[in-house]
């Protein structure tokens, strides 16, 4: 649309504005009437159309403060009255409020009155009312009490107030515990009071918001005062005349992470964690996290990053239960806490009373967490089941089932009350929406959020009783489970063995795996989840002799129609690609891949795309990456997304590898990107984010971009260190490749020294066949660049020497390092030797992957250069002649490999004096490759030409080796 | 960004100073920048942040120590801060649309502050690119719907910063909705009734 001139819009609007002026209905006739150019009253007409829409759009967000407040400070001394108050003197005064002891008449008792500085608008001052009417109907005797709140005329304006408890001589409960010197006990107690408050408030819908040891009172007569109970909300009305610096640092130690974070919800959890800081202040004397002196987004960070310290480590009288449950309530993730205050409460009750507290029984939680700390991701695969498990013994529990419906039903209340919370926002927006005019409405809406908030905390409050009771039931059920004597007497004996934190992965699995057939030879569903499980753990940590017991016994049970069927064969196919039979592997993930094509649960969709991964990387190890690419494109895209996260983030990491492979390097980057992204998601998949690095280190290796590829990789190893230990085959590998960067930043004593160090684990013996081969490989590569041939001799003896059946005969890695034996002996004088294996392999590169192949074309290479030192220039002739036949069709002559070629060929002849072949040969070259965009060749070419002109003179010496200069190398 | 010395640009914009005047444009953009960041994360009201909130807060933030300030000056300083707040989230939407990807915190923060326009269905990019073509028309009426729509301002208020009678911006104000509700359902391709601004 082209805009008007300034005058003639000025004219537009005048007449529009003009005809505002005028009766709704007389509008249109007015401008039809006026006296201007039609132009600038159909515009004029076109504004009044659109000034007939609804223009909510560009409402403003309707402003809280209705006129800029006035911030002198408020002048209320001794004697002022504010309402029915009578100030006597002053408590504090904070960034936005002052707060004073008042006395009232009727009744007559002193009072603490907040007085707020600024004025309200309206609608805020209702709203606040309203909180407060809310807040003083919490009655609890320890909640300091709300009994007024308004507004009171103070100098000519209105100031808001709210008039409390005066709590007499109070003291907040850290400094009370200090000067008291209460001993544990004592401290535990004063908090379970102030926590039981907090409680009350939650089952009767209200959070309090901010709590810190400055709103935890105890009076003069140690009674606990819970003070500015959901203040915190109400004076957030007030919008804007509240400090934003300052204040912050004092009280953000007590905020929740995720709120901080990314302003969730406050909730019971978010609550949990700030009486967890409140409690371990209390007991340590000093808050867990120190964010003094940070700025605010240090600070932020800080608490993200750092998990509590454990309270005993401050100080040493904390007992180990009350270490636990203050680890529990200050977890970083909500989940991970208690759930509600009252469960905090019990726990607490619980140690008081001398039982061991559920945040963590020393005795399998505590060695639990460190082995789990040492072996997650192998770890979480075999608890994750084991809890599974548990649960499913006990989902028959009726009085689980019980416990359970009620819990959905608390749900479901949950549900309906947020749902009438959207319904009542949405009311607001709209009524808003319509501000000047629905007033009431908008407040009416306003209060119906309000009324449904708190609905929804109750209920939710109610939902977390019921959810407490049914873990209760499963906690008592469990007790007789099986398992759970399984794994208890397991986390035993790896206790007994090693002093509790260091069991090794494979003992517990051990003692788990000797346990589970018989204890559950009546459960064969059960039976068969725990050893696809146990299967899985063993080949993670290529435990193949005991991977491969276990499916046996698994097979003589019965088959129970489960998914867990499906996985033991899953893991069985696995040993197969693990231990090199290939094509048998194949087939099997073929079927398995097949059998669940149409899984319809997230955990079929999740075995059939594990199994589709299992198949990509068999056929990727056999070296047929199109086959690869096709598996990865025939995959369901509704499968795909609908399978498990851990199985989406393995997938896409290998499709990195496959795209990788078939040269797609974009999509490859693409698809580990998103694997990474996925496996960074809470809770990290440590597992995943490390072979997604480890891919994303290869794939850039292959890019030639070294830098980015050390990036990823030394976090891919620094993970690898943390979560799998420094000796586990993973890890292994990914030294293995990343020594391959120092390879290419030329930093070869690194690269050995990284060799030596790798291939002195145990667990590089657990890398696969190719792995190792590859590694030996390399390890040659690097010796022969460091001129040390004897020794790289050897090394490339070895990878030879490893070779077997499983790396079928066209396979790169075995013409590689083949190739690799047969240039080493060529360099250390055994000529014959190398070139006749040299041809050997030139053969089968030709006949396996085609002339044009790059192996077949850099053994040719090798194989002339070779001949050239032995002088046998009939053999170059020969084969520089067939390369030139077999290239010229598929590259431009200015390639580099054909241009190696002619030139060699060139001057095998004039070593044969054919001078008349080389002249032809040069002229053809001059024809063929444009040498004037290449002054080196064209160099090179008349160098040729004067030596073969200076050949052919009869009484010139032919100087043997003489020659235009070395080869290019290949690009 | 401290009240001093605000108040020595506002003094030396007084004095002609021109370059005191994008100084000072630059300062409150950084400050509104700022306090979005860490109001949003400490926010402890479960409800999106009102952008004019900021504006009033940042005005108390420079005033509260009770400084002396000639209407005037407040005036100028208001008006700069709606300027702000509209390059800030035009700045925002901007940066979103060409990084869909990655971006800190900072870019989550100020996600929630955009919430605020994007619930009611105005595109901020196809705003901005209209505003512009306005004030190059008719500079008066782009800054009524800077102070209205950016700063929060009631027509009493934008009437006296504006220096214009409270009629005159209620009518302005009118003519400004209707032009931009034209303009944006004529770019968007929407039939003037469609359910873009419904």
């Amino acid at each position: 649309m082209v805009d008007m001139d300034p005058h003639q819009w000025k004219r537009v609007r005048e007449l529009f504005e003009a005809c505002l002026d005028e009766p709704e209905s007389q509008q249109g006739a007015f401008l039809d009437a006026a006296d201007a150019p039609v132009g600038v009253i159909e515009e004029a007409k076109s504004l009044l159309e659109s000034s007939r829409q609804n223009l909510s759009a560009f409402e403003p967000p309707t402003p809280a403060l209705e006129s800029f407040p006035n911030l002198d400070p408020l002048d209320i001394t001794r004697g002022t009255t504010i309402g029915h108050y009578t100030v006597e003197g002053r408590i504090g005064s904070g960034g936005m409020a002052d707060v004073f002891v008042a006395t009232q008449d009727q009744p007559s008792r002193k009072v603490a009155i907040k007085v707020m500085r600024g004025q309200l608008s309206e609608r805020a001052v209702k709203r606040f009312q309203f909180e407060s009417e809310v807040l003083g109907q919490l009655s609890h005797p320890s909640i300091a009490q709300v009994f007024d709140a308004g507004e009171a005329e103070l100098a000519g304006r209105q100031v808001p107030f709210i008039a409390m408890e005066y709590v007499e001589g109070a003291e907040d409960v850290i400094h009370y515990a200090r000067r008291s010197q209460l001993d544990l006990r004592g401290r535990l107690e004063v908090f379970l009071g102030l926590s039981d408050a907090i409680r009350y408030g939650h089952e009767n819908g209200v959070l309090h918001r901010d709590i810190k040891p400055s709103n935890l009172l105890i009076s003069k007569d140690g009674q606990p005062k819970v003070i500015d109970y959901g203040i915190a909300r109400a004076e957030n009305q007030l919008d804007s005349d509240r400090t934003m610096t300052g204040e912050i640092f004092g009280t953000i130690g007590y905020i929740a992470p995720e709120r901080l974070r990314s302003s969730q919800r406050a909730d019971t959890r978010s609550e949990v964690y700030s009486l967890g800081v409140v409690l371990f202040e209390l007991v340590t004397g000093r808050p867990p996290m120190d964010t003094k002196g940070l700025s605010f987004v240090q600070a932020v960070d800080h608490m993200e990053r750092q998990e509590p310290p454990r309270a005993s480590s401050l100080a040493a009288d904390v007992p180990e239960g009350i270490d636990w449950v203050c680890f529990k309530a200050l977890a970083n993730d909500r989940d991970r806490r208690y759930s509600s205050v009252a469960e905090l409460i019990e726990d607490i009750r619980r140690y008081l009373s001398g039982e061991t507290v559920l945040a963590g029984a020393p005795s399998t939680s505590y060695r639990m967490r460190s082995w789990l700390r040492r072996h997650r991701a192998l770890a979480s695969l075999v608890l994750l089941g084991l809890v599974g498990t548990i649960a499913t013994i006990v989902g028959t529990n009726i009085g689980l089932q019980r416990a359970e419906t009620k819990a959905e039903l608390a749900r479901t209340q949950t549900l309906l009350a947020e749902k009438a919370t959207k319904r009542a926002e949405r009311e607001t927006a709209r009524a808003e929406s319509e501000a000047e005019l629905a007033k009431t409405q908008t407040q009416l809406a306003e209060e119906a959020t309000l009324l449904a908030e708190r609905e929804t905390i109750r209920a939710e409050s109610e939902a977390k009783r019921a959810e407490t009771e049914a873990t209760e039931a499963k906690r008592q059920a469990s007790v007789s489970a099986t398992v759970l004597n399984i794994l208890e007497e397991t986390l035993k004996k790896a206790n007994a063995t090693h002093g509790g934190v260091d069991a090794r992965v494979s003992e517990v699995l051990e003692a788990i795996d000797a346990r589970v057939d018989k204890a559950l030879a009546n459960e064969p569903e059960i039976a068969n989840r725990m050893d696809s499980l146990l299967a899985t753990a063993y080949l993670g940590s290529r435990d193949i002799p005991s991977a491969r017991r276990i499916l046996e016994r698994a097979s003589e049970r019965p088959e129970t129609g489960t998914r867990f069927d499906t996985e033991l064969k899953v893991a069985d196919a696995y040993i197969d690609q693990l231990t090199g039979r290939l094509p048998e592997a194949e087939e099997k993930m073929r079927g398995l891949v097949e059998l669940t094509a149409n899984a319809d649960t997230k955990a079929t969709r999740t075995i059939h795309l594990d199994a589709t991964r299992g198949l990509i990387a068999i056929l990727l190890s056999m070296g047929k990456a199109k086959d690869a690419l096709a598996v990865v494109q025939a995959v369901n895209p509704e499968i795909r997304s609908g399978a498990g996260q851990h199985a989406r983030t393995a997938f896409l990491r290998i499709g990195c590898d496959v795209y990788r492979m078939n040269g797609q390097m974009d999509k490859a980057m693409e698809s580990v990107q998103q694997s990474m992204e996925l496996a960074r998601t809470p809770p990290e998949d440590s597992y995943e984010l490390i072979t997604g690095l480890r891919s994303a280190g290869a794939l850039e290796l292959q890019r030639g971009r070294t830098k980015s590829a050390g990036t990823f990789l030394e976090e891919a190893a620094s993970k690898s260190t943390e979560f799998l230990g420094v000796d586990h085959p993973e890890t292994a590998l990914t030294g293995v490749v990343l020594s391959e960067v120092y390879v290419r930043l030329a930093q070869y004593d690194r690269a050995i020294e990284e060799y030596d160090r790798i291939e002195a684990l145990p667990a590089f013996g657990k890398l696969t066949l190719r792995n190792r081969i590859m590694q030996a490989d390399t390890r040659a590569y690097v010796l022969a660049n460091m001129h040390k041939n004897e020794e790289a001799l050897a090394a490339a003896e070895k990878a030879v020497g490893l070779l077997n059946a499983s790396i079928a005969e066209g396979d790169p890695v075995r013409l590689s390092c083949q190739a690799m034996r047969a240039r080493l002996l060529i360099q250390l004088d055994r000529v014959e030797e190398g070139l006749s294996l040299l041809e050997e392999l030139n053969q089968l590169a030709t006949r396996l992957h085609g002339p044009h192949s790059r192996t077949a074309v850099s053994m040719q290479q090798e194989l002339t250069q070779g001949y050239k030192t032995l002088g046998n220039f009939e053999k170059v002739i020969k084969i520089t002649t067939q390369q030139i036949a077999d290239l010229s069709d598929r590259m431009e002559p200015d390639q580099t490999h054909l241009w190696n070629a002619r030139q060699l060929r060139i001057e095998a002849l004039v070593e044969l004096g054919r001078w008349d072949e080389a002249q032809t040969a040069i002229d053809e070259l001059r024809t063929l490759v444009d040498l004037e965009k290449s002054p080196g060749r064209k160099l090179r070419i008349d160098k040729l030409e004067a030596i073969t002109a200076a050949k052919q003179l009869p009484q010139s010496t032919p100087t043997p080796g003489a020659s235009a200069g070395t080869n290019e190398d290949e690009d | 960004m401290d009240p001093i010395s605000v108040t020595q640009l506002l003094q030396r914009i007084d004095d002609g100073e021109e370059a005191a005047r994008e100084q000072l444009a630059g300062e409150v953009y950084g400050e509104l920048h700022r306090m979005a960041c860490r109001y949003l994360s400490q926010e402890r009201v479960d409800h999106t942040l009102q952008p004019t909130a900021l504006v009033s807060e940042l005005y108390l933030g420079l005033f509260r120590e009770n400084t002396p300030l000639k209407l005037k000056d407040r005036n100028h300083l208001l008006t700069t801060a709606a300027r702000a707040m509209r390059r800030l989230l035009i700045d925002h939407a901007r940066s979103k649309n060409s990084a869909k990807r990655g971006g800190g915190a900072d870019r989550v923060d100020l996600d929630h502050i955009m919430d605020f326009y994007e619930e009611r269905g105005v595109e901020m990019l196809e705003l901005d690119e209209a505003l512009t073509r306005l004030s190059a028309m008719d500079p008066n009426l782009a800054q009524v719907v800077e102070l209205r729509f950016f700063a929060g301002r009631t027509n009493a208020q934008t009437a006296e910063i504006m220096g214009l009678s409270e009629r005159s911006i209620e009518r302005a104000w009118s003519t400004a909705r209707a032009w931009l509700r034209n303009q944006l359902s004529a770019d968007s391709g929407e039939s003037p009734g469609g359910s873009q601004f419904s």
